[in-house]
C-alpha cells in the first residue's frame, strides 16, 4: 500500500508544483518531506518483514500490477529520497522556475514506482517515462551542448527501448505473462527453451542502454556532463541504478550471468580509462559513473543473493560519494565558471572551503579509502565474489579509479600565501546542507550496513588488511598517474555519435545473445 | 510465425538501418517512428493474441477473444513514443535556430569544435 502511495504523492504533487508558481519549492519540500516519512514506514517493515507484496485493485497477477518492495528496493528508495532532498536543498536559494520541481517530482515519482515494479509492462512505461524527464532536465537551461547531449539520448535510449519491447514480445508469447514472478515460475517449469535466452538478451541490452554500460550507454558522458548540475548529482547519483536495479531483476530470472560479467568488465576498464585521460572533471565524473557500474554488474554476476544485495550495496555507496563529488563541483564551477581542473586548481584559493572539502569526501570515498563507503562497499563485494577473475578486475578498477582521481590532489593542497588577499567564496546554507549530509552519509555508510544487510560477517583481521591493500592501491594510482601525467594520450571521440551508438548496441545485443548461449 | 510478425521484424531491421545510415536527423526521427511502428506490429501480431472476438464480457471471456493484454502493452507504448518523438522534434528545431543543419556529424563536429575551444581556455589557465 504505502509502495503505491510514495510515487502516486510525487506525481500528484507535481501537478501542484506546475500551478503554484513561486511557492513550487516549497510545495517540493512538502512533498518531499511526506515521502521521505513513507520511505521510512516502509523500510521498517521491510526490515522487520523482508518483503512487502501488493497487488493494485486486487486483481489477479496475470493482468493487476504487484509491487514488491524488498531490501535492493528499500535501499535504492532510500537514496532516492536521500539525493531528491539533497538536490532541493542545492537549489533552494537557486529559485528555479516552477516547471524544474515539475519534472523532478515526475522523475522521482517514476524511478520511486520503478523499484517496486514486478512485471515487464510497468517497467517498461516507468524507464520510459523516468529517461522522458531526464531528456528535459539534461536540456532544462536550452543550451545547445545540452540539447545535443539529450537528443543523443534520447534517440539510443528509444531504440533501446525498441528492443526491450520486442523481448517484452517474445516473452508474452511464450509464457503468457509478464509479471516477473510468474515469468520465473514458467521458466523453471520450462527448463531451458531457447526464447529464454532470446528474451533474456533483448531485455538486458535494452535496459543496458539506459544503466550506464561503456559500450551500450555512450549516451551517458555527454548527457551527464552538460546537464545542470544538481540534475547530473541525481541522474549519476540514483536514475542510472535504477536501470542497474532492473538488470538486477533480469539476472534472478534469466541465465544472464556471463553476459553481465563481461559487460562489468569491459564498462568498468574503458570507463576508467577514458576518465583518466579527461581534464574536465564533469566529464571525468560522468565516465566514472561508467567504470563504477562496472563494480556493481561484476558483483551482480556473482548471482547468489548476497551478490545482489552487494551490488546494491554498492549501488548506493556510489550515489553518495558521486553525488557529493558532483555537487561539490557544481559549486566550485559556480564561483570559476568552469568545471576544467586547470582552471580550478588556478583559482584554488578563491574556492568556497565547502566545495574543496566535498571534493576531498568524495575522492576519498570514491578510491575506497578506508572507512568511508566505497571502502566498505568493495569489502561486501569482496565478501561475496571469490572467483580470481572478479578479484582481479576489482583489483585493476580500484588502481584506476585512484589514478584517474589523483588529477584533483593539486586542489587539496595547503594555502599559498602570496594570494591571501584573493577573496575566498562561500557557500550558501542550502548548498552546505546537502553537501553536509552526503559527506555524513559516506562516512557512515560502513556502520549502518549491518542494519539493512542481514547475515553479513566480516572478521577484524581481513579489514584491517584490507584497509592496507586499499591505501596501497590508492598510492599506487598516484604513481602511475605521475607516470601517465607526461604521456597524455587522446581517446577517440568518434565513437560517441549516434550513429556508431546504435551499431554498438545491435552487436552487443548480439555478443550477449551468444555469450549466454542462444547460438547453440 | 505470423505475416505481421515476419514483417515486423523486416521493418525493425530496416528501421535500425537506417538509424546507422542516414546522417539527417529528421530521417533519424522517421526511423525511430519505424522501430515503435514495428514493435507495436509484432506486439499486436503475436500468436497468442490474435482471436476472432472484441475481449468484451460479462461472464467469463469466449476462448475466441483477442487478448486484451498486448493491446494495452501497445497503446503505452504508441502514447510514450508520440511524446518521445514530439520533445525530439522539438530538440531538433532548437539545434537547426542555432547551426541551421540538420546533418548529425556536422552537429557533432560543430558542437565539439566549441567544447575543445572551452577547454583549450582551461589548459590557457
Amino acid at each position: 500500500m504505502i509502495a503505491a502511495l510514495i510515487p502516486l504523492l510525487h506525481l500528484l504533487t507535481s501537478a501542484l508544483c506546475g500551478v503554484s508558481g513561486r511557492m513550487a519549492r516549497w510545495v517540493a519540500a512538502a512533498s518531499w518531506a511526506g515521502s521521505a516519512g513513507l520511505i521510512g514506514l516502509l523500510a521498517t517493515k521491510v526490515v522487520a518483514a523482508g518483503e512487502v507484496r501488493y497487488t493494485l485493485g486486487g486483481w489477479p497477477n496475470r493482468w493487476g500490477i504487484e509491487l514488491v518492495a524488498d531490501e535492493p528496493a528499500i535501499a535504492l528508495l532510500a537514496l532516492l529520497g536521500l539525493l531528491h532532498g539533497c538536490v532541493y536543498a542545492f537549489e533552494w536559494a537557486g529559485r528555479r522556475e516552477a516547471s524544474f520541481y515539475v519534472l523532478l517530482q515526475v522523475l522521482v515519482g517514476a524511478a520511486a514506482a520503478l523499484t517496486v515494479s514486478h512485471d515487464l509492462f510497468n517497467i517498461y512505461v516507468l524507464l520510459e517515462l523516468m529517461t522522458l524527464t531526464s531528456y528535459l532536465l539534461v536540456g532544462f537551461e536550452r543550451r545547445p551542448a545540452q540539447l545535443w547531449a539529450s537528443l543523443k539520448y534520447l534517440l539510443l535510449a528509444s531504440f533501446g527501448m525498441g528492443l526491450f519491447l520486442v523481448g517484452g514480445a517474445v516473452v508474452y508469447e511464450h509464457a503468457g505473462t509478464m509479471n516477473l514472478g510468474e515469468l520465473a515460475a514458467v521458466i523453471r517449469a520450462a527448463g531451458d527453451p531457447p526464447w529464454v535466452r532470446l528474451a533474456g538478451a533483448l531485455l538486458l541490452t535494452g535496459v543496458g542502454v539506459k544503466s550506464g554500460i561503456f559500450v551500450l550507454s555512450l549516451w551517458l558522458p555527454t548527457a551527464h556532463a552538460s546537464a545542470p548540475l544538481a540534475i547530473s548529482a541525481l541522474l549519476s547519483g540514483v536514475v542510472v541504478k535504477m536501470s542497474v536495479l532492473e538488470i538486477l531483476r533480469l539476472a534472478a530470472i534469466f541465465p544472464l550471468a556471463p553476459a553481465i560479467w563481461v559487460l562489468g568488465a569491459i564498462t568498468g576498464v574503458l570507463g576508467a580509462v577514458y576518465a583518466l585521460f579527461e581534464r574536465d572533471i564533469k566529464r571525468m565524473l560522468a565516465y566514472h559513473t561508467l567504470s563504477q557500474i562496472g563494480y556493481a554488474l561484476l558483483a551482480l554476476a556473482g548471482g547468489s543473493p548476497a551478490a545482489a544485495i552487494a551490488a546494491v550495496a554498492y549501488l548506493v555507496a556510489h550515489g553518495l560519494f558521486k553525488a557529493l563529488l558532483f555537487l561539490g563541483t557544481g559549486l566550485a564551477a559556480r564561483h570559476v565558471g568552469s568545471a576544467h581542473i586547470g582552471r580550478l586548481v588556478a583559482a584554488r584559493d578563491a574556492l568556497p572551503r565547502t566545495a574543496v572539502l566535498a571534493l576531498f569526501v568524495g575522492t576519498l570515498g570514491i578510491i575506497g579509502w578506508p572507512p568511508l563507503d566505497g571502502f566498505w562497499a568493495k569489502e561486501l563485494i569482496g565478501a561475496c565474489c571469490d572467483s580470481m577473475a572478479t578479484r582481479v578486475m576489482l583489483t585493476v578498477l580500484a588502481l584506476g579509479t585512484a589514478a584517474s582521481f589523483a588529477k584533483l590532489l593539486p586542489l587539496f593542497g595547503v594555502h599559498r600565501r602570496e594570494s591571501d588577499e584573493c577573496e575566498r567564496g562561500t557557500a550558501n546554507r542550502g548548498e552546505m546542507v546537502a553537501i553536509g549530509v552526503l559527506i555524513a552519509g559516506v562516512l557512515f555508510f560502513g556502520w549502518s550496513t549491518p542494519w539493512w544487510i542481514s547475515g553479513l560477517r566480516l572478521s577484524a583481521a581481513k579489514l584491517m588488511l584490507d584497509a592496507g591493500r586499499a591505501v596501497l592501491i590508492a598510492g599506487a594510482g598516484w604513481l602511475t598517474y605521475a607516470l601517465l601525467k607526461k604521456r597524455w594520450v587522446a581517446l577517440p571521440r568518434a565513437i560517441f555519435s549516434t550513429e556508431e551508438g546504435v551499431l554498438a548496441v545491435l552487436l552487443v545485443f548480439l555478443g550477449v545473445w551468444l555469450a549466454i548461449g542462444g547460438g547453440a | 510465425m505470423t505475416a505481421g510478425v515476419v514483417t515486423a521484424v523486416l521493418l525493425f531491421a530496416i528501421a535500425a538501418l537506417a538509424l546507422i545510415v542516414r546522417r539527417d536527423l529528421v530521417f533519424k526521427l522517421v526511423a525511430l517512428g519505424l522501430v515503435n511502428g514495428s514493435t507495436v506490429l509484432l506486439l499486436v501480431s503475436l500468436p497468442r493474441g490474435i482471436g476472432s472476438r472484441p475481449p468484451i464480457a460479462a461472464g467469463a471471456i469466449p476462448p475466441t477473444a483477442a487478448d486484451p493484454f498486448p493491446q494495452a502493452y501497445v497503446l503505452a507504448a504508441i502514447v510514450i513514443n508520440f511524446a518521445v518523438l514530439a520533445l525530439a522534434l522539438v530538440f531538433v528545431m532548437m539545434l537547426v535556430e542555432r547551426y541551421h543543419t540538420t546533418d548529425a556529424r556536422r552537429l557533432e563536429a560543430l558542437i565539439r569544435e566549441e567544447r575543445e575551444a572551452a577547454d583549450a581556455e582551461g589548459e590557457d589557465a
